[in-house]
């Protein structure tokens, strides 16, 4: 079950990422719609962050494309959030809140100019819509585990982007948090925006999100909610790898064979 | 020719000073091999430096450069320095590169200022300290050269006694550790016999240059090998070549100090092993990559060759080049040289510009027709792709397919007979 | 006089150390630091043997070039020979090390250096080396460059603050906001191996790590604020200078070494007394 939609805000076209030439993202093929709220679920290992970096050029593609709003990601950078897992850093650099959130606003082009006063109020903006406004000038060593995600959620707001993609933002906080997260989501959402989160609890999955993608290293399903979360593809998701791509995924690796033919 | 002869014959001295660094050397490379391991390589350059402290001070003490005496501080301070490693990592929030950084320097710098203090103070004794620092193995005393041998001796034997526990503890801990091995004494024993072997390793290459010989053979062996056993023999191999060599440069020519070329021989074995080495060598991956290459060219051939003979309904016509690159782009040049290995291996006929299958070719022609045909179902069915999409991966995974995955495809897809491009898939016993 | 300039040469070492070192510390990659210190080791020895002089251009460009060798190679490792990173920056500086060591074994009568000053320096000696010009005595020739390299750096965090940090904190963020994480990778490296040779002279290759390493360690165990670490840390490296001088002085030892030793001393006391989890922190809160 693969919905595909016209315009979208967000395209993979038969996106292979490989990991020494094994793949971990295998052949995924779909197309987001824009201002949803998008969930992509899977087992551990199944590629899902993989996928993500491949979108933000974190991870380069053994083959298949990625479109952000038609264009390639260097064209449409600013209009990109990427919030990664929050283990991804170490939270023992002295910095303070102000300044981690402050980050969001560096650009390729205001990296050697001095910060300015919009920035400044932008990102006082976006540290008290995640409530931290009593946290701005705390060292982030200091802060707990939800607190430190919301920082993170904060930076990703003041880079003021189209397109928002979060890696697990629920791992690891309190149960207010994570209210006060989807809610600060849904608000996004209703502006317009498009918002991709990796998430595992498939309880909260039909509540939170408008749209699904399942994947797992394939690609599973992606489509409106509705039509993609019943037990059938659940099952396929979750229900172990595929024996033959297993098989075919170890050759690669030992082989070193290309992955697409060179012309 | 006569020094060599020289070297290894002559002096009864020199006899026993090479039969030390053979030992000293196999014992760090095979001590390094856990280490390496372990992924703990550098903590090895760490202690290796913080050794210096305790030998100065074990001879400020005792006022004797008696090599057992200096050994114990040795051992001492290295200890000391691999538990201050571990203690910061712990109790701060230091990572472990600066824990190892500043261990490695402090100390280090703390041993100079002893040191500089002992040649400062006009000592008479004092002579021969600084040659721990690029180790001199070349003027060892007789004496000397038979405990330190012994030393390496035992560690080596205690390392073949305790190999398959060590082994489990080095690859899989919590393995070890659901089978009641002993893990932390273990590891403690590894760590302690670390110390010990850098602590006598120093005699040959110094405290600044040993961490080499515990990583680099290691690294080393690892590209020929995935057997530990293998490694740590190759391991051992290497180092004590480097150690012999080394040993005969310094005495041949006694003003070079023998560390840095014992480390620089090994480091050039390094460098070749990675390179050519035929297990993970940078030329295996190489040469693999043009075989997968060539293969690729040829089974493009005659899978064009089939679709020819599907086309016009006979395999046994001859195709001139250009009906065939008609058919297929490719380097003209290309076709050519493929078209030779098809020849050479039976599988074409070629005759002037043109050619046709061998019976053996047909069969290979089909076979790989049809695991695209097959790979192009597979991937409709089971990764939900578009029909449109699946045949740039199809033309990658046809050449990769074994037989075994062939069968279990045919199976799981229940012997298909069309494929999403309503090509018949060409069984064997449809034909 | 000579007491204030070797005072000075060895506080414009530590400030230059400090200020890359805290840099290097966040981005774990200390030990990096340690290989590219040992690693420039041939570098200069071979600009040594063809110009003849100590501190030159060209001493800089060769040891330069080996310091961005040992960054290149270490990749090199550890991406195309897929061997392990630690193991890859071991045998990477201890191979360049050696050869570095050899040549000045083989060339002992052409090059003024020894194996002594490898292995501590000769901060000593640092006076001797007067510089000249237009008949002018100008003070030391290392005090002149290190002021240089100083200021160099200065200059490279002031402008590029905002880089450096955004690419030590969250490299992945850095990229996928369009920033390069190589450049900073590789101007930071750069401006170590620059350092590492201006240092050579007076603390020798493997000392100048304790002063990478060292005070930054020290600074970052007592704030929690970036650019106070890096005011501390210059202030604790300046301390490890004058103290280790006076401390050899009074030993008759290396100075280097004494300096390095004064260090971990520093480094023991902001152990026991840092805020967060220091022995003191401890007791009050047993109280």
């Amino acid at each position: 079950m693969i919905s595909h939609v016209d315009n979208p805000v967000l395209e993979l076209h038969n996106l292979t990422v490989t990991y020494e030439n094994k793949p971990a993202v295998w052949n995924v093929d779909y197309t987001i719609p824009e201002g949803n709220l998008i969930g992509i679920v899977g087992p551990n290992g199944s590629g899902k962050t993989t996928m993500l970096k491949a979108v933000m050029g974190l991870e380069k593609p053994s083959s298949g494309y990625v479109k952000v709003f038609g264009n390639d990601l260097d064209k449409v950078r600013d209009k990109v959030a990427y919030v990664p897992q929050r283990g991804s850093v170490d939270w023992d650099f002295p910095t303070s809140v102000y300044d981690a959130v402050l980050m969001g606003r560096y650009t390729k082009q205001n990296l050697f100019k001095r910060t300015s006063k919009r920035d400044r109020e932008i990102t006082n903006d976006c540290i008290k819509k995640v409530q931290l406004e009593n946290f701005s000038k705390r060292q982030i060593s200091q802060l707990s585990g939800g607190q430190q995600q919301r920082v993170f959620i904060a930076r990703a707001l003041a880079q003021e982007a189209e397109l928002y993609l979060l890696d697990e933002p629920f791992a690891g906080v309190d149960a207010a948090t994570e209210n006060a997260i989807i809610s600060l989501l849904q608000e996004m959402k209703a502006e317009g925006k498009t918002i991709m989160v990796v998430h595992h609890d498939l309880q909260t999955a039909p509540k939170y999100f408008d749209w699904l993608v399942m994947m797992n290293t394939r690609l599973i399903a992606s489509g409106k909610i509705s039509d993609v979360f019943n037990q059938e593809l659940l099952n396929q998701t979750y229900g172990g790898r595929l024996n033959i791509l297993t098989q075919v995924g170890e050759l690669l690796k030992q082989t070193s064979h290309p992955i697409r033919e060179k012309k | 020719m006569e020094l060599i002869i020289d070297f290894f014959f002559k002096d009864p001295v020199v006899r026993w000073v090479l039969m030390a660094v053979i030992l000293m050397c196999a014992s760090a490379a095979i001590v390094g091999c856990f280490t390496f391991l372990r992924k703990r390589a550098l903590v090895g350059d760490a202690i290796s430096h913080a050794i210096l402290p305790g030998i100065c001070l074990a001879f400020i003490i005792a006022q004797t450069k008696n090599p057992m005496v200096l050994m114990l501080g040795a051992f001492g301070s290295g200890w000391l320095g691999l538990i201050t490693i571990d203690f910061i990592t712990n109790r701060t929030k230091l990572k472990t590169d600066a824990a190892l950084g500043l261990v490695l320097s402090v100390f280090y710098g703390f041993g100079i200022l002893l040191l500089t203090t002992i040649q400062n103070s006009g000592n008479a004794s004092q002579s021969g300290l600084d040659k721990f620092l690029f180790g001199n193995a070349a003027a060892m005393m007789q004496s000397d050269a038979i405990t330190f041998g012994l030393f390496s001796l035992v560690l080596i034997i205690l390392i073949f006694i305790l190999f398959n526990p060590l082994k489990l503890v080095t690859f899989d801990r919590n393995f070890a550790i659901s089978r009641g091995i002993p893990v932390k004494r273990l590891e403690l024993l590894l760590s302690v016999l670390t110390v010990f072997a850098i602590a006598i390793g120093i005699q040959a290459v110094g405290v600044v240059l040993m961490a080499a010989l515990l990583i680099t053979p290691a690294s080393a062996a690892r590209f020929w090998t995935h057997d530990l056993k293998w490694m740590i023999f190759l391991a051992a191999a290497f180092a004590v070549i480097s150690g012999i060599m080394g040993t005969f440069i310094s005495y041949t020519l006694p003003k070079m100090p023998t560390g840095p070329w014992i480390v620089t021989i090994l480091s050039t074995i390094a460098i070749i092993s990675i390179i050519f080495g035929f297990k993970k060598g940078i030329l295996s991956k190489v040469r693999l990559r043009r075989l997968n290459k060539k293969k690729i060219l040829r089974e493009n051939i005659l899978k064009c060759l089939y679709h020819l003979g599907e086309k016009a309904g006979n395999f046994d016509k001859f195709w001139s080049t250009w009906e065939i690159l008609e058919k297929r782009e490719m380097n003209k040049a290309q076709l050519k040289s493929g078209l030779k290995q098809l020849e050479s291996r039976n599988l074409v006929i070629l005759k002037g510009n043109a050619a046709k299958f061998s019976e053996l070719g047909k069969e290979e022609g089909r076979r790989v027709t049809k695991i695209h045909r097959l790979w192009e179902i597979y991937l409709t069915k089971y990764m939900k792709m578009a029909p449109d999409h699946v045949h740039n991966d199809a033309e990658a995974m046809e050449h990769l397919i074994t037989p075994e995955i062939e069968k279990d495809l045919e199976v799981h897809l229940k012997f298909p007979l069309i494929d999403p491009h309503d090509s018949p898939v060409p069984y064997k016993d449809l034909k | 006089m000579d007491a204030f300039w070797i005072i000075l040469t060895g506080s414009l070492v530590a400030t230059c150390c400090a200020l890359l070192g805290c840099f290097l510390l966040l981005r774990k990659m200390t030990m990096v630091g340690d290989a590219i210190s040992h690693a420039v080791l041939p570098g200069i020895v071979l600009a040594y043997l063809v110009t003849a002089s100590r501190a030159s251009f060209p001493m800089l460009v060769g040891a330069a070039i080996f310091g961005v060798i040992t960054t290149i190679l270490i990749e090199l490792l550890s991406k195309k020979g897929k061997l392990q990173e630690d193991a890859a920056i071991g045998v990477s500086f201890t191979w360049l090390f050696s050869i570095g060591v050899i040549l000045i074994s083989v060339f002992a009568g052409q090059v003024d250096l020894d194996q002594d000053c490898v292995l501590y320096g000769e901060i000593a000696y640092v006076p001797l080396d007067t510089l000249y010009i237009g008949g002018n005595n100008l003070g030391p020739e290392p005090v002149w460059l290190l002021a240089i390299n100083l200021l160099i750096i200065i200059v490279f965090i002031l402008i590029g603050y905002k880089g450096l940090v955004v690419t030590s904190f969250d490299p992945i963020l850095a990229t996928s906001l369009g920033i390069s994480t190589v450049f900073w990778h590789y101007s930071l490296m750069s401006l170590v191996s620059l350092t590492t040779v201006f240092s050579f002279e007076s603390v020798g290759a493997i000392m100048v790590v304790a002063f990478l390493i060292g005070p930054p360690a020290v600074a970052y165990l007592l704030t929690e604020d970036l650019k106070t670490m890096l005011f501390l840390s210059v202030i604790f490296g300046i301390g490890a200078a004058l103290g280790g001088y006076f401390l050899a002085v009074a030993i008759d030892a290396s100075i280097a070494g004494a300096m390095a030793s004064v260090i971990g001393v520093e480094f023991i006391f902001a152990f026991i007394f840092n805020p967060r989890n220091g022995i003191l922190k401890r007791k009050k809160l047993a109280a």
